[in-house]
């Protein structure tokens, strides 16, 4: 494909906002973590896994979700962190399954390491359950084509990458590849750099390094084209 | 125009804020006030200067009416015997053990019934600020059944922290906050327990405002000349009321660990205390505690010394916010804001604004204050990356701006059920 071809369907960038409200439950120990977890909205689940990644950041994140960070910072079980680090998200294809996955993991570990459940935050460092709704807003702006798509990529504002990358993932409750890595399914000759897309794994980088890494990826295969 | 309508002065512009913030984030909040145009935006609180409140709303409402609201604010009125309840109602919600009368419910409802019938609450959205008038929703929605889809919105916005409220009062209250469609609080931490949307906006600070907005270096220099403070030294400086709970003698004990290794200066300026016996006391106590230190300058400011406030965070080369209980702290976000590095204590909402070793440090004792302060006389390099990352946490979070977004996602979200809202 020439990087100048079009594809069928263009791409149309579009960023979320969020407006948090609180779920209602709240936690000071991992007990009651696991308890809230239950029956917390799925979204909610949705919104301490990624929420993180939103934010403006100034250096590498320690631990990538709410749960991790809380687990380590406000009950000492860094164990904990870590397996709620190493959660590959996006194998779970809904947040029901994720969630099931975080409950499982939460268990097994209180089973194996009881006396943690015995850890209990301060009052003013509880676990406060959150969910957002989403304002979903057009960025105006559309990529027919592999150029277009590397400056698109270079130019839009982090909430689009952010939308792009991990907002529509769980869509429909069958899992998806990230945005760009469907869009470039839908050109022809275009499986290799979909891969490639779809393999970025946003958890490892800031989204200024994934911006740099699909730009380049985008950049490249539209100069080889 | 009603007597109760309060239109506030003009100030800068929506267009002002563009170099601030950029053009995309003026652009998104014309296009998130889009579908609201023309909507009648009502706002009512208890005064109309004076207080946290009242200085928001003097500077959203005219924002807001740029963007294309129409909007409108209305002040209560009332006599001593409801403010005098209100005070005390204000208290008893952030946890202060006061003993809440039927007589003081009572008042409190018949001044809310009054206002009532005097405030037309006409608008398609209308937002109550804090418990002063939150039972005139009382004829508007006689039960807590809310009306879904389309219809006057009302909204209840709670400024305090309302994490341990008093029950009795608390249980009174929730019975009209309930009827509301939703519900604002400025942390987690802050929410109580209801039945309706409890949205999450935290505070902001306007950085076009005498209190944020550049000064020169002459500027500067004059306030701290006229105070004799010495700007070629280094400043620690807490800006507050004297209040126990935000630790002045604190302070000045920190400062006392930090002069034995570090020359420095001390500035605590608060204000406003003059007709409050408890702020008195606890100035006559941070006096006693300074004693004749010459490089300790204790300064009772008057309201509205927004410039000289200004000064004295820009001119200081760390700031403390040493409090041991808080609402938000809002001059923690003011100073960052100035591109100082900022020590707070780890309470209320400071953790929300110091990100620990990125903007300044979240301390839990005096020792704590004046290692971290020590640290940063140490390596001024470190503070200035600091106050750097301190700008720009405020720029992305704490800014006027930002609150008027979560203003507006709110009345979209209000006029639907759908979770996801997509906008053209």
């Amino acid at each position: 494909m020439d990087r100048q071809s079009e594809f069928k369907q263009p791409f149309v960038f579009k960023k979320v906002l969020y407006l948090v409200e609180v779920a209602g439950r709240t936690a000071r120990t991992l007990d009651e973590l696991l308890r809230a977890l239950a029956v917390v909205p799925a979204e909610s689940v949705g919104y301490h896994m990624h929420r993180e990644f939103l934010a403006y950041k100034f250096a590498p994140i320690e631990y990538p979700n709410d749960f991790a960070q809380w687990a380590a910072k406000t009950i000492g079980d860094e164990i904990l962190a870590e397996k709620l680090s190493s959660l590959r998200v996006f194998e779970h294809r809904s947040l029901e399954k994720l969630r099931g996955e975080i409950l499982r993991l939460v268990g097994e570990h209180l089973i194996k390491y009881p006396e943690t459940a015995t850890r209990v935050a301060r009052p003013d460092r509880a676990f406060h359950f959150l969910v957002a709704r989403s304002v979903i807003m057009d960025c105006g702006r559309t990529a027919k084509n592999l150029d277009e798509m590397a400056k698109g990529l270079a130019e839009i504002e982090s909430s689009s990458l952010y939308f792009h990358l991990f907002e529509t993932r769980f869509t429909g409750g069958q899992g998806r590849e990230n945005d760009f890595a469907e869009w470039l399914r839908g050109g022809s000759d275009c499986e290799a750099i979909a891969a490639k897309v779809a393999n970025v794994d946003p958890y490892m980088f800031s989204l200024e390094q994934v911006r740099r890494t699909l730009t380049r990826i985008f950049t490249e295969a539209g100069a080889r084209s | 125009m009603s007597p109760t309508a309060w239109i506030p002065p003009p100030g800068p512009g929506i267009d002002a804020y563009r170099v601030v913030v950029g053009d995309r984030t003026i652009d998104e909040l014309f296009r998130l006030a889009a579908p609201m145009k023309g909507k009648r935006l009502q706002h009512v609180n208890a005064t109309r200067a004076g207080g946290g409140v009242a200085e928001i709303l003097n500077r959203a409402v005219p924002l807001m009416a740029e963007l294309g609201l129409d909007v409108s604010w209305d002040v209560l009125r009332g006599e001593d015997e409801f403010y005098a309840v209100t005070k005390k109602f204000h208290n008893a919600i952030q946890g202060d053990p006061i003993e809440i009368t039927s007589t003081d419910l009572e008042i409190f409802l018949k001044w809310n019934r009054i206002n009532e019938k005097e405030i037309d609450l006409h608008g398609d959205f209308v937002i109550i600020h804090d418990p002063q008038p939150c039972a005139m929703i009382e004829t508007k929605r006689a039960t807590s059944r809310r009306p879904s889809g389309p219809g006057q919105k009302f909204i209840w916005r709670c400024h305090i922290d309302a994490a341990n409220p008093n029950r009795r009062l608390w249980n009174f209250l929730s019975t009209y906050i309930q009827r509301y469609d939703g519900s604002l609080f400025s942390a987690p931490q802050f929410t109580g327990v209801l039945p309706i949307p409890q949205y999450l906006v935290a505070p902001s600070i306007d950085p076009l405002s005498d209190k944020n907005k550049p000064l020169t270096e002459e500027q500067v220099s004059a306030v701290c000349e006229r105070h004799g403070i010495d700007m070629k030294r280094p400043i620690l400086t807490q800006v507050s009321r004297y209040d126990r709970f935000k630790d002045p003698v604190g302070v000045v004990e920190t400062y006392r660990m930090v002069k034995q290794t570090n020359d420095c200066q001390l500035v605590l300026a608060g204000g406003g205390a003059s007709d409050d016996p408890e702020g008195m006391e606890v100035l006559a106590e941070v006096r006693e505690a300074a004693g004749n230190d010459p490089d300790i300058h204790v300064l009772m400011l008057p309201n509205g010394a927004h410039i000289e406030i200004n000064a004295l965070q820009r001119a200081s080369t760390v700031v403390i916010q040493k409090s041991l209980k808080e609402g938000f702290g809002l001059t923690v976000s003011e100073a960052l804001w100035k591109g100082k590095p900022v020590i707070g204590g780890a309470t209320g909402g400071i953790p929300l604004q110091i990100l620990n070793g990125v903007n300044g440090y979240l301390v839990n004792s005096p020792e704590g204050a004046a290692f971290r302060t020590r640290f940063l006389l140490n390596h001024p390099e470190v503070a200035q990356e600091m106050g750097r990352r301190g700008i720009e946490q405020v720029r992305q979070n704490f800014l006027t701006t930002r609150k008027l977004r979560d203003y507006l996602m709110i009345m979209n979200a209000t006029t639907t059920s759908d979770r996801t809202i997509t906008l053209k």
